[in-house]
């Protein structure tokens, strides 16, 4: 179905029509919905969802190319909105992060999150990075360039930007703070250093490392969603 | 209806478009095309025929390119605004004149041609901030009727700015208002210091007469806001990065907009290597429309040092 964010249309796709809790998808920057695995597609306990965010898959790009992560917040905003029923969600890379912040922001319709790794999970650090030896605009263009090269081919290269801007440790708890107890990706880290903002939030927010296994995890997911219901 | 005429205004000489990031934006210009540019940059909600009457005493010596900045003036509307994009724009603009570029900014404008300089050092000759030094510590610039964000959690302020890109961005376009004095008036009451004979002339260019009456012609989005991390402490350390010669410009007269109180305004300046400041006398935070020869005369003494 199509939802509308100002002038940009977006897609929300059904992935699975079923009755009972709804799960929303949140892909990863430069991916879309139809990334999603199978797995994630059988949730058992309700319909499934997935959004395009902005500048993905079959939505609109965002004329003037200015994206940043609460643009794509008020995208999956708008999707719960439409579900109009309190969600569970899973989000993968800068769709976990959009997770979080909605988790917090939206505390009364999110039910339980599942945040995997995947592009634009880190973000630009947590501090600006003020000397002279920042990036001056050719290095930006360089980097939209050289990010953009792994999205796949409907989307807007200048979402790169989603994996660039800062998030500060004060910022981020904020939300994992106010939001429900969410599962946390154990391969976070593991190659490579996670996030700045990932442990501050995890400990924020009193979250549970996920289970490796995909299905038990999202048995894990509905059960944390049961008890915070 | 006939065009208002002012005095000491200039209409520009020539106009052009340029495409930024996919959006066409309008060029307003003045004087010789072989001279040395300068790039104006206007404020929230105004639009390059602002500076008509600060243009034509820079045109004297200079090539100046006032910018209508994305979804405003007679520039494209975009789906999204960042102050990024902002900044990018006035860097393309100054790829556009092809040879280093004086920057001259107001309000938003200034601090947008501050990071422009920034982010393209070899690009930029000199910069010219009119009271454009960020928000109050505290972040916030009051939205008329709104809540009082300041006493509001981050978290809470969130759930507004989504409420507000639930609902406010599904307007298409400003309500109409019955006559162009009707719009003058409104604009009046948000900027009084200004001359209602400027008012008439600077709103008749930023709106357009429809079937249905006058409209701004910016894009209600710009209204809807934006939400993110954004720290007004960052700014200070930020412009540790500007190399290029800085003239900081303030009005005598503080108002709604500024300028900011001095210890905050001189925090704000602290890192500025290469800094020189001014105070244009009576005026308030639009020094260039109600001071435009007293400004000028600064910005032309310090652009030719």
């Amino acid at each position: 179905m199509r939802l509308k964010h100002g002038r940009v249309s977006l897609e929300l796709h059904t992935l699975k029509p079923a009755r009972g809790r709804p799960l929303l998808l949140l892909h990863a920057l430069g991916a879309s919905a139809e990334g999603w695995s199978a797995a994630m597609r059988s949730w058992s306990h309700g319909p499934v969802y997935a959004l395009d965010f902005a500048g993905h898959g079959k939505s609109d790009h965002v004329t003037g190319g200015a994206y940043y992560p609460e643009y794509f917040l008020a995208d999956a905003d708008l999707a719960l909105e439409q579900i109009a029923e309190p969600c569970v969600l899973v989000g993968a890379g800068v769709g976990a992060y959009v997770a979080l912040l909605l988790g917090g922001s939206r505390a009364d319709q999110v039910l339980a999150a599942m945040l995997l790794e995947g592009a634009g999970l880190e973000g630009g650090g947590s501090r600006p990075g003020h000397e002279p030896a920042a990036e001056d605009v050719e290095g930006f263009e360089r980097f939209i360039a050289s990010a953009s090269s792994d999205y796949g081919r409907s989307t807007d290269p200048l979402v790169a930007q989603c994996d660039r801007d800062l998030r500060p440790l004060d910022y981020v708890t904020s939300f994992a703070r106010a939001a429900k107890p969410m599962l946390y990706s154990g391969r976070v880290g593991r190659k490579g250093a996670a996030p700045d903002w990932w442990s501050p939030a995890f400990e924020a927010n009193r979250g549970v490392v996920a289970s490796e296994d995909l299905a038990e995890s999202l048995e894990e997911l509905e059960s944390m969603a049961v008890k915070q219901a | 209806m006939s065009q208002p005429q002012h005095p000491d205004a200039v209409a520009p000489e020539r106009s052009s478009t340029l495409e930024s990031n996919g959006v066409r934006l309008h060029l307003h210009e003045w004087g010789d095309p072989k001279a040395a540019p300068v790039v104006l940059a206007h404020g929230m909600f105004d639009h390059g025929r602002g500076f008509d009457l600060l243009a034509p005493y820079l045109a004297e010596h200079y090539r100046v390119v006032a910018v209508d900045a994305r979804g405003h003036g007679d520039s494209d509307w975009c789906d999204s605004y960042t102050w990024g994009m902002d900044v990018l724009d006035v860097v393309n603009v100054m790829r556009w004149t092809d040879r280093p570029a004086h920057l001259v900014g107001h309000s938003k404008g200034g601090g947008q041609v501050m990071d422009a300089a920034s982010i393209a050092p070899d690009r930029v000759r000199q910069v010219v901030n009119m009271d454009g030094f960020g928000p109050p510590d505290d972040g916030f610039f009051q939205r008329p009727g709104g809540p009082d964000m300041s006493k509001l959690s981050l978290v809470d302020r969130c759930g507004h700015f989504l409420d507000r890109r639930r609902t406010a961005v599904d307007r298409e376009s400003w309500r109409p208002y019955g006559s162009l004095d009707e719009l003058i008036a409104r604009r009046g009451q948000q900027n009084p210091a200004l001359p209602e004979l400027w008012l008439r002339y600077f709103v008749f260019h930023g709106a357009r007469e429809d079937a249905d009456g006058w409209r701004w012609k910016s894009d209600p989005h710009n209204a809807a806001g934006g939400f993110g991390p954004f720290k007004p402490e960052w700014i200070a350390p930020g412009w540790r990065r500007l190399h290029a010669p800085i003239l900081a410009l303030i009005g005598s007269n503080p108002d709604e907009w500024g300028p900011l109180p001095e210890p905050m305004l001189a925090g704000r300046l602290e890192n500025v290597k290469n800094l020189e400041r001014a105070t244009v006398q009576d005026c308030g935070h639009f020094i260039h429309m109600q001071q435009p020869a007293a400004a000028a005369e600064l910005i032309l003494g310090f652009l030719e040092r």
